[in-house]
């Protein structure tokens, strides 16, 4: 399983009805890669990132993720099974917010526990021993108990970021992960990802707003310009300023 | 029962829609709320002047007499007899003869008594009645809510039973089940829970397709089958909204339940179909409190419930 291509595209193009999300792209990530993907609104990115967990459907070229081709993928089964391979933090919060932290944890150890005791939120104890210890890694152990709607949005980032540590992938995609958070919290947020990135040695592929904080997140960063890659280098090959330029 | 939750939102939505796309290109055209005000007072004017025209807009011949006559009427409620009835009403005939004595205060004390039996009934037909439609409601409503994806026959077929249920009136029903199942409660119970089922069904169809998508989506991300995908993301998201739902029904079906009677169907109607038909206004003064103050305390109760619950 060593140094297995993350992801391949190949004239990848895919449509939102008649308009164009994403037209001829085409690039390759290692494992193990953090890669930022830089843009302006509308440029494609989180197209980008929905079409590797199979939210948006490839409609020319191919796709190849974790030696998985998404764009001959039809079965349930096998799409199911790919999600649970590809741990995501969104922008925005998005945790089930009438659930305890413990339990929005818990979810992500959906994919390998298919019984239908889950559906009453009844796991088997080492799950909620891991998902605790998943917690209390990004230090919101005390907060286990507590309904997630009742946690500020930097906290809130963090339960979600045990739930994609909970779901123990090798590859963690995140979408603009700090973007409705203050410097401080967005700070600490950050640190947490790069920190579990390098205990696991996933592929990252983080959707970046802040251009400043390209180089703290990865060390390859991809530019998209209307659905198409217009850069593709180091992260210290291009000042912020330059990325700017590039993405006009 | 109308919709007093589900009628005003999609023109609400729509103006919303109209607002953030083309605001530019609407410019000199009328609005869509301009147009809607202009329908609804040309449908206000059909209406009366066709009425008119066929002279059912009548107020009878002397409606401030009348009005008057049924105020008096209904102006001492019976059941102030429980203290201040003669106890010795002696009925006499024609010539004098006293045919029996009546203790007045004895007569509508047994007469309160029932009329309590009767809305305990009524209270619970509507309860049962309820709860029966929450489980009746349950599958139809989740087969009927469009972001959940079920196959195209069941949800037209949850749809149309929705529909259905919905548009055919409580007392309908209940004339139906009196005939089917005979009188009593068990018809105004089955009769209760027919009717409510659409409301209930179609309510959480609504709840479960305006919920947030987000974190929905992200449940699905996480690789979970649909069934956990509902369990996990969107049940937790929506069982208060519809407790809360069940719980307005439940409001509305007490107001319901209260006439049932009229057609056999049990509880409190049948006592005021009585007092009507044997114009003791007294009595039918009494029955009106009582459900005056029945409706409004479970109203307030429920209203109370549901504002701690989302």
């Amino acid at each position: 399983m060593s140094a297995v291509t993350a992801v391949e595209a190949t004239c990848l193009q895919v449509n939102a009805g008649d308009f164009v999300l994403l037209r001829d792209v085409s690039l390759r990530i290692e494992t193990g890669e953090r890669i930022a993907v830089v843009g302006h609104n509308g440029a494609g990115k989180s197209s980008f990132l929905r079409a590797l967990s199979g939210f948006n459907t490839v409609h020319g070229g191919t796709l190849n993720v974790l030696g998985t081709d998404i764009s001959v993928l039809r079965g349930r089964r096998e799409l199911r099974r790919l999600r649970g391979q590809v741990a995501q933090v969104h922008q925005g919060l998005y945790l089930v917010g009438r659930l305890s932290a413990l339990d929005n944890v818990l979810i992500g150890g959906a994919a390998r526990n298919g019984s239908w005791l889950t559906w009453i939120h009844r796991w088997p104890s080492h799950e909620c021993d891991l998902a605790r210890a998943a917690l209390a890694r990004v230090g919101m152990g005390w907060a286990a108990a507590r309904r997630t709607d009742s946690l500020s949005g930097g906290e809130r980032q963090k339960v979600a970021i045990a739930r994609a540590l909970h779901q123990n992938a090798p590859m963690l995609l995140a979408d603009e992960p700090t973007a409705s958070l203050d410097a401080e919290a967005a700070d600490e947020v950050i640190e947490l990802l790069m920190a579990l990135v390098a205990e696991r040695k996933s592929t990252l592929i983080c959707v970046v707003h802040d251009l400043d904080l390209v180089p703290r997140l990865a060390d390859r960063v991809i530019v998209l310009r209307r659905g198409q890659v217009v850069a593709d280098v180091k992260a210290t090959a291009m000042t912020a300023s330059e990325l700017r330029g590039v993405m006009k | 029962m109308s919709l007093p939750l589900g009628t005003a939102r999609p023109i609400e939505v729509h103006l919303k829609a109209e607002a953030n796309h083309r605001p530019q290109a609407r410019r000199g055209q009328p609005s869509v709320l301009s147009l809607l005000l202009v329908f609804c007072g040309l449908l206000v004017l059909l209406s009366a002047w066709t009425l008119g025209a066929e002279d059912e807009l009548s107020l009878g011949r002397k409606p401030w007499q009348n009005l008057q006559k049924t105020v008096a009427e209904l102006a001492e409620p019976s059941f102030l007899r429980v203290w201040f009835g003669d106890t010795n009403s002696q009925v006499r005939d024609q010539d004098g003869k006293v045919l029996r004595v009546d203790d007045q205060r004895a007569t509508e004390r047994r007469y309160l008594a029932g009329v309590g039996r009767a809305l305990w009934t009524t209270l619970r037909i509507a309860t049962l009645g309820t709860a029966l439609a929450a489980l009746i409601a349950l599958p139809l409503g989740l087969l009927a809510a469009r972001t959940l994806h079920a196959p195209r026959p069941l949800f037209w077929l949850a749809k149309a039973a929705l529909d259905t249920m919905r548009s055919i009136h409580t007392l309908v029903f209940g004339l139906f089940l009196v005939g089917i199942v005979g009188l009593g409660a068990t018809a105004g119970i089955l009769a209760v829970a027919l009717h409510s089922s659409g409301t209930l069904g179609k309510l959480l169809a609504e709840a479960i397709e305006s919920l947030d998508a987000h974190p929905v989506d992200a449940v699905r991300a996480t690789g979970a089958t649909g069934a956990q995908v509902f369990f996990l993301g969107v049940w937790p998201a929506v069982l208060p909204q519809f407790v809360s739902q069940v719980l307005y029904v439940w409001e509305f079906n007490i107001r319901d339940s209260t006439i049932l009677g009229l057609v056999g169907a049990g509880g409190l109607g049948l006592l005021l179909s009585e007092a009507m038909s044997l114009f003791q206004w007294g009595r039918l003064a009494t029955l009106l409190l009582a459900i005056v103050i029945m409706v409004t305390s479970f109203d307030a109760l429920s209203r109370a419930v549901r504002r701690r619950l989302v």
